[in-house]
C-alpha cells in the first residue's frame, strides 16, 4: 500500500543541492536553521535591552565596547530604540513567522497530506532566498548611519518613522521582502492543500498541523497585501516626499524640504494594524495545530472535539480581521469604534477558550508519555492560558487607558509569543526531529531545558504584569530616570537576572539540537506511533538518511484514531486499512 | 541601579572574545590643531607633535582624566583658597562610569545625562550628535546662548541650572527638571569645568603660534606621557607661566559672572492684554520690529524666521573662517570634519510666528534676549534701543503667534512665483 | 518521577494568582505593584473595572490551572489502563461555550460605562447651559518637551494672554479640568497613571481629556508613545493648587463657560492656527528653496 517515489535520490547527486534545492524538506530545514540562527540574534538583542533596563547607561558587555567604546561603552539612547526595534522586527519576522510557517509548514504539510511535494517548488525555493536580502536589508540599515538603525519601534508609527530616520528605508524594503516571501508561502500551501490531498484525506480529516498552517496562510493571502501597500506608501512618504501619512503641518526643522504634508498618521495605524493584528494569529495558529497533534499522541487519546477545534481555529481568524481597533484603543480615534472593537476582541477570546478546553479534555483521561516534546506542548497550553487571560483584561478600552503601552502589553504579548509559540516550536524540534534527521534529541537535556525555560520565562515576563500595572511605559531607555518609577529598580533587576539565566537555559536546548544531529540515538520510522502520515514511510532515504517521501495511496480515517478498542496497538495509522 | 554583576560581564567577555575596552579619555582638539596649521604653516606641513602631546600632557595635570576629574586650585598670599569657579566634590559626583551605591548615591552623572550628545570632552560631537538640528552645544568655545549676562561673558550658575531644568524647546535639550538639585549643581559645575578645560585647551594652542617652534615647556627629565604634573619635570618658571594663564586669563572670566548679569527693569503696566494700552505698545513694537530694531532683515517680513538666513553661527565659524576653508566648498571641509568638527549648517532666525522660544517666553527673557543678543549667533545685542523700546517690542513678540496672520501668509504665499 | 511534572503545573496558577493577588494587595517586597494611588476624584471606574476583570480571569485561571494539573496528575499515574477512547461530549462542549459567551459578553458590556466616562462625558460647563465645559489649558506636546498654555483671564487658549509653563502643569484643584492636546512633531501620548490617564496625541487631532485633582496633589506627567531618543525624558509635574493661587497665576479658572457655538468655531480655528502657521513657515521654506531672491527682503 505504501511506496516511497519522490527526488531525493536525484537531489543528492546535485553538488549544491542543499543551497538550491526545490525539496521541500530541504526547503523546511533551511527555514529551520536559519531562524534558529535568527533566533539567536533576536535573543541576544533582548538581553541587551534588559541589561540597560536594569542597569541603565552600565557600559554593555560586548556590544558596549564594541559600538561605543568612546562613549565609554555605554549606549545611547537612540541605539536602545534600534534594539528593541530591531529584536521585534527579528523576532516576528525572522523567528516566529519562519519558523512556524516556513520551517514547519514547508517540511510536513506535503508529508501529512501525502503530496509529492509542493504545488510550486520553486516559489517555494524562492521564497526562501528572499529571507536573505531581507536580513541584508535589515542589517544594512543598522550599520548604514552608525548607532541610527530603524529607531521607530516596529510598529513604524508615522511621521516619526518618515522624518526622523532615513535608516527606516532599509527596514521597510526588508520587510517588504519578508512579507512577498510569506505572500508566496501563503500561496503554495493553499494551492497544496487545497489540490494535492491523497484520495481519502478530506478536509475534515488533516491533522490539525495541516488545519492551522492552512488557516495561516489564508491570513496571510489576505492581510499581507494591506502591509504591502502600507509599506510602499510608507517609504514612498519618506523617499519619493509623498503625504500618505505625514500631516501638512507636522514641524521638522530638521529637513525641511523633506515634509510632505497633507496625509493622517491614524491611516497608517489602521493599515499596519489590520496586518499585525492577524499577524498575530499567523503566530500563534500553526502552533496551536502542532500543540493538537502531539497532545493526542502522546496522551495515546483522540483529539477531543476535532469540530469545535477546526471552526474555532477558523473563527480566530475571521474575527481576528475585525479586532485590530484594540492597538488604538487611546489612539484617539472615536470613541464608539473603540467600543465596538472592544466587543469583538471579547468575543475572539471565545473560541481561543474552546480550544483550551479541548485541549484539557484531550489530557484528561489519556496516558501521558512525558517525553521533552509532551513538556513543551504541556507548557504550551498552560502559558498560553495566561496569555489570553491577559487579553482580556485588555480587551476592555477603559482598562487599556492605563495600561496601554506599559509593560503590561509586553508581558502579556511575551507569554502568547516566547511562553506559547517559542514553547511550541521547541516541542515541534523534539517532535519532529527524527523524521527530519532520523536521530532523536536527547530527552533528559530536552526535559532540563524545559524545565529552566518555563521557570525562567515565568520569571521574566510574570513581573512585567506589575510593572505595567504601576504604568511604566514601555520603550523607555531609563525607566529609572522617572521618579515615581524609581521604586521598580530591583524588580527591573530581577527580570533581567532571569532574561540573562532564560538566555544561558537556550544554550542547552543549542548543544541539545547540534549535538542530536550528530549523536543522537538512531530513531526507527515511528519512534512516537504517531498515526499522521508523515511516520508512515517503510524504508529510509538514501540521500538524507532519513525516512522517505511517503505517498499514501489512500486515507481511510482522521489522524487521531489512538487507544480504539479491539486493536492489537493503540495507534492506527491514517493509511492503515 | 546597583552594580552590575561583573562576573556575567566576565562570562560574556569569555564568551565574546573580546579584551577589556580601553580607560575613557578626554578627546584632543584636532580641529585647534589643524587650524594653527592652516594659520602659521605652510601648506601641507604638520604642527611638530610635542606640541599636542604637551598640550595633553598639561591638561591631564591639571584636569585629569573623565574618570579621574582634577580641577587646579589657588591659594593666594595668605593661604586662603581663592574662590573656587568649580566645586571639585560635585565634579566627582558628575564625572566617571555610571553608577551609584547601596545608599544611592550617583556617580557618572555627566554620561548618565550628557554625554551621548554632548560628547565625554563636552565637544558637542557624542554618538547623537549627528542626527540633531540644532546640534549639541560644543563647550570648549565658553560659548552659552541663554544666559542673563552680557556677550563675551559665561553664564551664571543659576543661567546653567535654568536650561537643564526647563530644557531647551524646539531642540534635541531635555528637561532635567525630575533631578534633585544636588546631582543638578553637579552637572552644573561638570559643563563649567569642561568649558574651562576646553578653552584653555585652545588658549594653549593659540600659544603654541608665538613659540616659533620651540617647546611649550622645556623638558628636564623624560617621563611618561601620563606621570602627575608634579613629578615630570617641568620647568618650574613656565610652569607658573602655563598656569598663570589659566588663572588670569580662562578661570579669570569665569569668577562671579553673577556680577554681570543684566538687570532687568519693570516691564510696563500696558504689556498686560487688558491694559487700555495694550493695543498701542503692540503696534510701537510692530513699527520697531520694521524700522529701527530692524528685526525684519533677519526673521523676515512676516516674523517666520525667513530673512536672512545664510549665516553659521560661531561653532561652524570656528573653524570656517579658516585659511583655506570655503564655507560653500564642504570638499575643503574634509580635514576639519575628519578631526571632529561636525558639518556646518546654516542657523536659521527663529520663526516667531510660533509661540516656542528656546531661551524661554517670559517677557524678561524675551527682554534679555534683545538687550543682550544671543551669544555665537548673529542675533546681536541692542545697545540703541531703550528699555521702553524693547518692551514694546517684546508686546509686539508675544502677540505674534496669535494674531490672524492670514493676511501676511496671503502677501507671503503672493510672492511665490 | 514524571508525576512531579503535574507539581510544575499546577504551580503555575498558584504563583501567578497568589503573587497578583500580594500584588493588588500591596504586599511587595519592593515597590508598590498595583496601580498608582488614585489622584482622580473624577476617576471614570477603571480601578473598579480592573480589579473585577483580574478577579474573573483569576477564577478562570484557577479553575483551568487546577483542571490542567489534576489530567497530568491523573495521566502519569502508570499502571496498564489504556488511554480513553472517548473524543467528544456535546453537552459538555455546548456548556463550556455558552457559560464563557455569557460571561464575555456581560463584560464587554459592564465595561461601557468606564469607557464612556472617559471619553463621551465631558464635564459640564459651570453656567447652567448644559454644555460641554471648554477647554481651560492647550497641552502642546513636541519633542521632547511638553508646553502648557493655561488660558489666561480671558478663559480661552490660544490668545495672547496665555500663561505657557514648559513641563510643568497647574491645574485649580477640586474643579473639573478640561485639556486639549495637540502635538508639534510627532505622536505623542498624554499619559498620567495616577489620574487613569491616557491619550495619544496625533497630529491632526485635538483630543480632550479632562480630571478633578485634589488641591496640593502633584502627580507625573510621562509620555506614553515613542516619539525619538527623548521618549524616555519627556516627563512633566502636574500640580493643583487652590482657585485663589490660580487666579492670581494663571487667570479665573472658574470662568469656565461651556463651548458655545461660536466659541466652538473659534476653537477650531484657534487649533488650525497653529496648523495654519506652521504650514506658512513651511511655505516659506519651500519658497526658498525655489526662489532665493525672496529671502532678501
Amino acid at each position: 500500500m505504501i511506496e516511497t517515489v519522490g527526488p531525493s535520490g536525484v537531489i543528492a547527486r546535485r553538488r549544491l543541492w542543499w543551497l538550491f534545492s526545490t525539496d521541500h524538506r530541504v526547503i523546511g530545514c533551511q527555514f529551520l536553521f536559519s531562524a534558529l540562527l535568527w533566533l539567536a540574534v533576536g535573543g541576544l538583542l533582548a538581553l541587551a535591552i534588559r541589561w540597560q533596563l536594569a542597569w541603565p547607561w552600565t557600559e554593555i558587555p560586548v556590544l558596549g565596547r564594541w559600538l561605543f567604546a568612546d562613549n565609554g561603552g555605554q549606549i545611547t539612547p537612540e541605539f536602545y530604540n534600534v534594539l528593541f526595534t530591531m529584536h521585534a522586527t527579528v523576532m516576528i519576522f525572522f523567528v516566529v513567522i519562519p519558523v512556524l510557517s516556513g520551517a514547519f509548514g514547508n517540511y510536513l504539510i506535503p508529508l501529512m497530506i501525502g503530496a509529492h511535494d509542493m504545488a510550486f517548488p520553486k516559489l517555494n525555493m524562492l521564497s526562501y532566498w528572499l529571507m536573505w536580502p531581507a536580513f541584508g536589508l535589515l542589517l544594512t540599515s543598522v550599520v548604514v548611519a552608525p548607532g541610527e538603525g530603524p529607531s521607530s519601534g516596529w510598529t513604524a508609527y508615522p511621521p516619526l518613522s518618515v522624518l526622523f530616520s532615513p535608516a527606516q528605508g532599509y527596514w521597510i524594503g526588508s520587510l517588504l521582502l519578508v512579507g512577498v516571501a510569506s505572500m508566496l508561502g501563503a500561496i503554495n500551501y493553499i494551492t497544496t492543500i487545497f489540490q494535492m490531498r491523497v484520495p481519502g484525506m478530506t478536509m475534515l480529516r488533516l491533522p490539525m498541523t495541516v488545519w492551522g498552517l492552512l488557516v495561516t496562510a489564508v491570513l496571510q493571502a489576505l492581510a499581507l497585501p494591506v502591509l504591502t501597500a502600507a509599506l510602499l506608501m510608507l517609504l514612498a512618504d519618506q523617499w519619493l516626499g509623498t503625504g500618505f501619512f505625514v500631516p501638512a503641518y507636522v514641524l521638522n526643522e530638521a529637513q525641511p524640504e523633506m515634509v510632505p504634508g497633507g496625509g493622517d498618521p491614524l491611516l497608517w495605524q489602521h493599515l499596519f494594524w489590520f496586518y499585525s493584528h492577524p499577524a498575530v494569529y499567523i503566530m500563534i495558529l500553526p502552533a496551536m495545530g502542532m500543540v493538537s497533534d502531539m497532545l493526542s499522541c502522546f496522551s495515546r487519546k483522540p483529539l477531543f472535539g476535532y469540530r469545535p477545534m477546526v471552526f474555532s481555529m477558523i473563527a480566530i481568524a475571521g474575527l481576528g480581521f475585525v479586532v485590530w481597533g484594540h492597538h488604538m484603543f487611546v489612539s484617539g480615534m472615536n470613541y464608539l469604534l473603540s467600543a465596538s472593537f472592544a466587543v469583538s476582541t471579547m468575543l475572539i477570546a471565545l473560541p481561543s477558550g474552546i480550544k483550551v478546553f479541548n485541549w484539557l479534555a484531550t489530557v484528561w483521561g489519556g496516558r501521558l508519555q512525558m517525553t521533552a516534546a509532551m513538556l513543551f506542548s504541556l507548557g504550551f497550553v498552560s502559558m498560553f492560558i495566561v496569555g489570553g487571560l491577559s487579553g482580556i483584561v485588555m480587551a476592555s478600552p477603559a482598562v487599556d487607558i492605563v495600561i496601554h503601552d506599559t509593560y503590561y502589553i509586553v508581558a502579556h504579548f511575551h507569554y502568547v509569543l516566547f511562553g506559547s509559540s517559542l514553547l511550541a516550536v521547541f516541542g515541534g524540534i523534539h517532535f519532529w526531529f527524527p523524521r527530519m534527521f532520523g536521530r532523536q534529541m536527547h530527552e533528559g537535556l530536552g526535559k532540563l531545558h524545559f524545565l529552566l525555560t518555563y521557570l525562567l520565562l515565568n520569571g521574566t515576563f510574570l513581573p512585567m504584569h506589575w510593572l505595567g500595572l504601576r504604568g511604566m511605559p514601555r520603550r523607555y531607555a531609563d525607566p529609572s530616570i522617572v521618579e515615581g518609577f524609581r521604586d521598580l529598580q530591583p524588580w527591573n533587576e530581577f527580570i533581567t537576572w532571569c532574561a540573562i539565566g532564560l538566555g544561558a537555559a537556550q544554550l542547552v536546548f543549542f548543544a541539545n539540537f547540534f549535538g542530536s544531529l550528530v549523536w543522537g540515538r538512531r530513531s526507527g520510522l515511528n519512534p512516537w506511533q504517531a498515526n499522521t502520515l508523515e511516520w508512515q514511510a517503510v524504508e529510509p532515504d538514501h540521500a538524507t538518511k532519513v525516512a522517505g517521501q511517503v505517498v499514501a495511496t489512500r486515507v481511510w480515517r482522521g489522524p487521531y484514531e489512538y487507544s480504539q478498542p479491539g486493536r492489537a496497538t493503540d495507534f492506527w495509522p491514517q493509511n492503515e486499512p | 541601579m546597583k552594580t552590575p554583576p561583573y562576573f556575567v560581564l566576565l562570562l560574556l567577555v569569555l564568551l565574546g572574545g573580546c579584551r577589556p575596552s580601553p580607560p575613557v579619555a578626554f578627546r584632543p582638539n584636532t580641529v585647534e590643531r589643524i587650524k594653527f596649521e592652516r594659520v602659521n604653516l605652510a601648506e601641507g606641513e604638520q604642527a611638530d607633535p610635542r606640541y599636542a602631546a604637551q598640550i595633553e600632557r598639561l591638561l591631564n595635570g591639571l584636569f585629569g582624566t573623565p574618570d579621574e576629574p582634577k580641577f587646579p586650585q589657588f591659594v593666594d598670599e595668605s593661604g586662603q583658597v581663592a574662590q573656587a569657579v568649580v566645586n571639585f566634590d560635585r565634579l566627582r559626583l558628575a564625572a566617571g562610569a555610571v553608577s551609584s551605591d547601596r545608599t544611592d548615591q550617583h556617580v557618572g552623572l555627566y554620561r548618565k545625562h550628557c554625554a551621548h550628545c554632548h560628547g565625554i570632552t563636552g565637544d558637542g560631537a557624542g554618538p547623537t550628535a549627528g542626527m540633531l538640528n540644532p546640534y549639541p552645544r560644543d563647550y570648549r568655545l565658553g560659548k552659552f546662548k541663554f544666559k542673563t549676562t552680557p556677550l563675551r561673558t559665561p553664564p551664571t550658575d543659576d543661567d546653567l541650572r535654568r536650561t537643564l531644568e526647563t530644557g531647551i524647546p524646539g531642540t534635541g535639550m531635555p528637561s532635567f527638571s525630575t533631578l534633585p538639585d544636588d546631582q543638578i549643581d553637579a552637572l552644573i559645575d561638570y559643563v563649567k569645568y569642561l568649558a574651562i578645560r576646553g578653552e584653555y585647551e585652545k588658549r594653549l594652542w593659540s600659544e603654541v603660534a608665538g613659540r616659533d617652534g620651540q617647546d611649550l615647556f622645556p623638558e628636564k627629565t623624560a617621563v611618561s606621557a601620563d606621570a602627575p604634573i608634579a613629578e615630570d619635570g617641568l620647568d618650574d618658571v613656565m610652569f607658573e607661566l602655563l598656569v598663570e594663564w589659566l588663572k588670569e586669563d580662562t578661570l579669570a572670566r569665569w569668577e562671579n559672572p553673577g556680577g554681570r548679569a543684566t538687570a532687568v527693569p519693570d516691564p510696563p503696566a500696558a504689556l498686560d492684554p487688558r491694559d487700555p494700552g495694550y493695543r498701542e505698545l503692540v503696534e510701537t513694537g510692530r513699527r520697531l520690529f520694521y524700522t529701527k530694531a530692524n528685526c525684519v532683515q533677519c526673521h523676515g517680513d512676516a516674523g517666520l524666521g525667513d530673512g536672512q538666513t545664510e549665516n553659521h553661527d560661531d561653532w561652524a565659524n570656528d573653524w570656517l573662517k579658516s585659511p583655506g576653508v570655503q564655507a560653500d566648498n564642504p570638499a575643503t571641509w574634509m580635514p576639519f570634519l575628519e578631526a571632529g568638527a561636525m558639518p556646518p549648517r546654516k542657523i536659521r532666525p527663529r520663526n516667531l510666528s510660533l509661540p516656542v522660544y528656546r531661551g524661554g517666553g517670559s517677557p524678561d527673557d524675551l527682554f534679555l534676549r534683545m538687550e543682550n543678543g544671543i551669544e555665537g549667533t548673529p542675533m546681536p545685542s541692542s545697545p540703541s534701543l531703550s528699555d521702553e523700546e524693547i518692551w514694546a517690542l517684546v508686546a509686539h513678540l508675544r502677540a505674534m503667534p496669535y494674531e490672524q496672520t492670514q493676511a501676511s501668509a496671503a502677501a507671503s504665499s503672493g510672492k511665490q512665483p | 518521577m514524571n508525576r512531579g511534572w503535574s507539581l510544575l503545573f499546577l504551580a503555575l496558577p498558584v504563583v501567578v494568582i497568589g503573587s497578583f493577588a500580594m500584588a493588588a494587595m500591596g504586599l511587595s517586597p519592593f515597590g508598590r505593584l498595583w496601580l498608582p494611588v488614585n489622584a482622580n476624584q473624577s476617576e471614570p471606574g477603571i480601578d473598579r473595572l480592573v480589579n473585577l476583570l483580574h478577579i474573573v480571569v483569576g477564577v478562570v485561571l484557577a479553575l483551568t490551572g487546577l483542571f490542567f494539573a489534576a489530567a497530568i496528575w491523573r495521566g502519569t499515574r502508570g499502571g496498564s489502563q489504556p488511554a480513553a477512547g472517548w473524543s467528544h461530549n456535546t453537552w459538555l462542549e455546548v456548556l463550556w461555550t455558552l457559560i464563557p459567551a455569557a460571561i464575555l459578553v456581560w463584560l464587554s458590556l459592564s465595561q461601557y460605562s468606564a469607557w464612556n466616562a472617559s471619553r463621551r462625558d465631558q464635564p459640564l460647563a459651570g453656567d447652567g447651559s448644559g454644555l460641554p465645559r471648554r477647554p481651560l489649558i492647550r497641552v502642546v506636546a513636541q519633542r521632547f518637551h511638553w508646553e502648557f498654555h493655561h488660558a489666561g483671564v480671558d478663559g480661552v487658549t490660544g490668545t495672547a494672554d496665555d500663561v505657557v509653563r514648559l513641563n510643568e502643569l497647574v491645574v485649580p484643584g477640586d474643579t473639573d479640568v478640561v485639556l486639549e492636546l495637540i502635538t508639534r512633531d510627532v505622536v505623542h501620548s498624554f499619559g498620567v497613571p495616577a489620574l487613569r490617564l491616557k491619550q495619544d496625541i496625533v497630529p491632526g487631532l485635538t483630543p480632550l481629556v479632562w480630571f478633578r485633582m485634589k488641591n496640593g496633589d502633584q502627580v507625573e506627567l510621562v509620555c506614553t508613545e515613542l516619539c525619538g531618543w527623548g521618549h524616555y525624558l519627556m516627563q512633566a509635574r502636574i500640580r493643583a493648587v487652590s482657585a485663589e493661587t490660580y487666579a492670581a497665576g494663571f487667570g479665573d479658572g472658574n470662568g469656565q463657560g461651556a463651548i458655545s457655538s461660536t466659541l466652538s468655531t473659534s476653537l477650531t480655528a484657534l487649533t488650525s492656527l497653529t496648523a495654519l502657521t506652521s504650514l506658512t513657515a513651511l511655505r516659506s521654506s519651500w519658497s526658498l528653496r525655489l526662489s532665493p531672491e525672496v529671502s532678501g527682503d
